[in-house]
């Protein structure tokens, strides 16, 4: 639809106006006189009904031309509105700072709703664009009527109808409703209320944007800061695995997820090498953190102890770590030993941690725990136990997440399969052993995502040990 | 896995079913926590019918078993399923609780 242009009205209307002039000559008019703006006045003979006929017909054209032009005007208002409309609808694209972007809503929502001054309130003003300053009487009345609560979520007319009050439907940030203003101009219609509306509508919006740009954001720093406490935790297994004459070591752990609660830990003390190896119950980044504290305690024991008392080493740590686990209520299932080349003396202890098997002539014997694991009793007692190996002989340690990864059926590789496994490669160096095993939970997994860490320790007497003190 | 809990007067059994691992320790608190109380601070688990235990549920057996004892009462545990037995063995967790037989009601206490 294309609005008439002002010229094409006075064509017209001179075309019509000298039509009326024909006739009312015919009626037998003389002098016709034109005020400007209202009817006309006829001299002579003409007949009066001619004359009002004329009139009402100048009349109805003149509101004719009115009416197009309200309707110009209109669609002009309309076009505005969407432009307006469409600024609102950006204030999001264009920026996600919090008061940057409700400055431009507020903005955006005033030249919307031709209001002199929009608020945002929430229990009191908090911000406002245009208009009068914030303690002005006016304003002070709207917010004291928009602070009401009101369980109706549509914008009410307040005062003499010049302001409104638009409750938000998201009031999670704190803020309850948007204040509409017009200081001097016309009250608000219906046809107002609906820009209204799409004003809090866009308010919304925006505020569920930012709500979830910062949670997004703080989401996005908690990980990160998981990702770096959880490589921090993971260091402890930086350092190059212990080399002393006559033993072969092999360790690895693998996490399930960023970081997780296994561990283990080797000291060469003299001609004797520490290992202890562990799983702190739970998974994840809590149980990591609590593995960082035990690796600390072990070897401090590892360095207190003599060689032949594990049991000791382990009761220490057990009485160090106590009161920490016994607040977060955790518990800690650790081997722990060591192992002197020279003599072939291996002595261990094992605080309800499994496996821990050794392969003597290829016949696996297990080491069962001797006591709870730590964290469980105040004063852990357990004993040492010795073993004497020969060449090839050696001790496997692991975690319960070897022996019960499952596969994609829901079976688990079992603690007797892990055993057959330590027992397959007699003669074979320790780190074959490791990835022999290791490659066979993995194969088992069959692409079964872990559902525990994994760790997995080898030690391996390399050398024929004479004359040996039992 | 299912948590049933049985109450009367002076005893309260709560009877778990299927796999108790991390995923569960949530669900399992939630029921125990009420029901250790100062006056009926004595729990009987029944595992009959627990087919895994994981560290993560052992450590929440523990910790019940603590809080329980710190206000004069236990948890026993009732008709242990070999799954569970194993495990208590394993890690020689079996001497911190009391086990305890439905059919035979020996007490076992290490």
């Amino acid at each position: 639809m294309t609005p008439a242009s002002p010229e094409t009205h006075l064509i017209e209307s001179d075309l019509a106006d000298a039509a009326l002039e024909r006739l009312l000559v015919a009626a037998g008019a003389g002098e016709i006189h034109r005020p400007p703006g209202s009817d006309w006045t006829v001299s002579g003979d003409a007949a009066p009904d001619a004359i009002d006929a004329a009139n009402a017909i100048r009349r109805a054209i003149h509101g004719i031309y009115s009416a197009q032009d309200d309707v110009t005007e209109a669609l002009i208002t309309s076009q505005d509105h969407l432009i307006a409309l469409r600024a609102l609808t950006q204030v999001n694209l264009s920026t996600l700072g919090r008061s940057e972007a409700l400055r431009d809503l507020l903005d955006q929502a005033r030249v919307l709703t031709a209001s002199d001054l929009v608020a945002m309130v929430d229990d009191r003003l908090v911000h406002t664009t245009g208009g009068p300053s914030s303690d002005s009487p006016e304003l002070t009345e709207v917010i004291r009527e928009a602070t009401k609560s009101t369980d109706d979520p549509e914008p009410r007319l307040v005062g003499q109808g010049n302001a409104v009050i638009a409750p938000l439907n998201d009031q999670s940030g704190g803020i309850r409703a948007l204040a509409f203003l017009r200081t001097n101009g016309p009250v608000y219609t219906t046809g107002d209320l609906r820009l209204v509306r799409a004003a809090v509508a866009a308010a919304d919006m925006q505020f569920a944007l930012t709500r979830l740009h910062l949670l997004e954001i703080k989401r996005a720093t908690f990980e990160r800061e998981h990702q770096v406490a959880s490589s921090l935790a993971q260091a402890v297994f930086s350092q190059p695995a212990p080399t002393l004459s006559g033993v072969e070591v092999f360790s690895d752990t693998i996490p399930a997820s960023l970081a997780g609660g296994d561990f283990f830990a080797f000291a060469v003390v003299g001609d004797v090498l520490w290992f202890t190896v562990g799983d702190v119950a739970g998974k994840g980044l809590p149980a990591a953190m609590v593995m960082t504290r035990a690796v600390s305690a072990a070897r401090v024991a590892f360095l207190t102890h003599d060689a032949d008392d594990p049991a000791g080493a382990m009761c220490a740590m057990g009485i160090e770590l106590y009161d920490y686990l016994d607040d977060v209520g955790l518990f800690i299932t650790v081997a722990l030993g060591a192992y002197r080349p020279s003599t072939g003396a291996l002595h261990v202890c094992n605080a309800g941690h499994s496996p821990v098997m050794l392969v003597l002539d290829g016949i696996i014997t297990l080491i069962p725990a001797s006591m709870p694991p730590l964290g469980v009793l105040p004063e852990p007692r357990g004993r040492t136990v010795r073993f004497d190996l020969q060449r090839n002989d050696a001790l496997v340690l692991g975690s319960d997440g070897l022996a019960e990864q499952e596969n994609s059926s829901g079976v688990m590789l079992g603690y007797d399969r892990l055993a057959e496994l330590c027992a397959e490669l007699p003669g074979e160096s320790a780190e074959r052993l490791g990835h022999h095993i290791l490659d066979a939970v993995k194969r088992h997994a069959d692409g079964t995502p872990p559902s525990d860490d994994r760790t997995l320790v080898i030690l391996r007497a390399v050398e024929a040990i004479h004359d040996r003190v039992s | 896995m299912r948590i049933r809990t049985e109450s009367g007067i002076g005893h309260t059994t709560v009877s778990l079913a299927g796999r108790f691992d991390a995923h569960e320790t949530a669900d399992f608190r939630n029921v125990v926590d009420l029901l250790i109380r100062p006056e009926n601070a004595t729990l009987r688990l029944d595992l009959s019918n627990v087919v895994f235990v994981d560290s993560s549920a052992l450590a929440e057996l523990l910790r019940s078993q603590k809080a329980a004892k710190a206000i004069g009462g236990e948890v026993i545990l009732v008709n242990v399923s070999d799954p569970v037995r194993i495990i208590l063995e394993l890690t020689e967790l079996q001497q911190v609780f009391t086990l305890e037989s439905r059919t035979d009601p020996t007490t076992t206490t290490s």
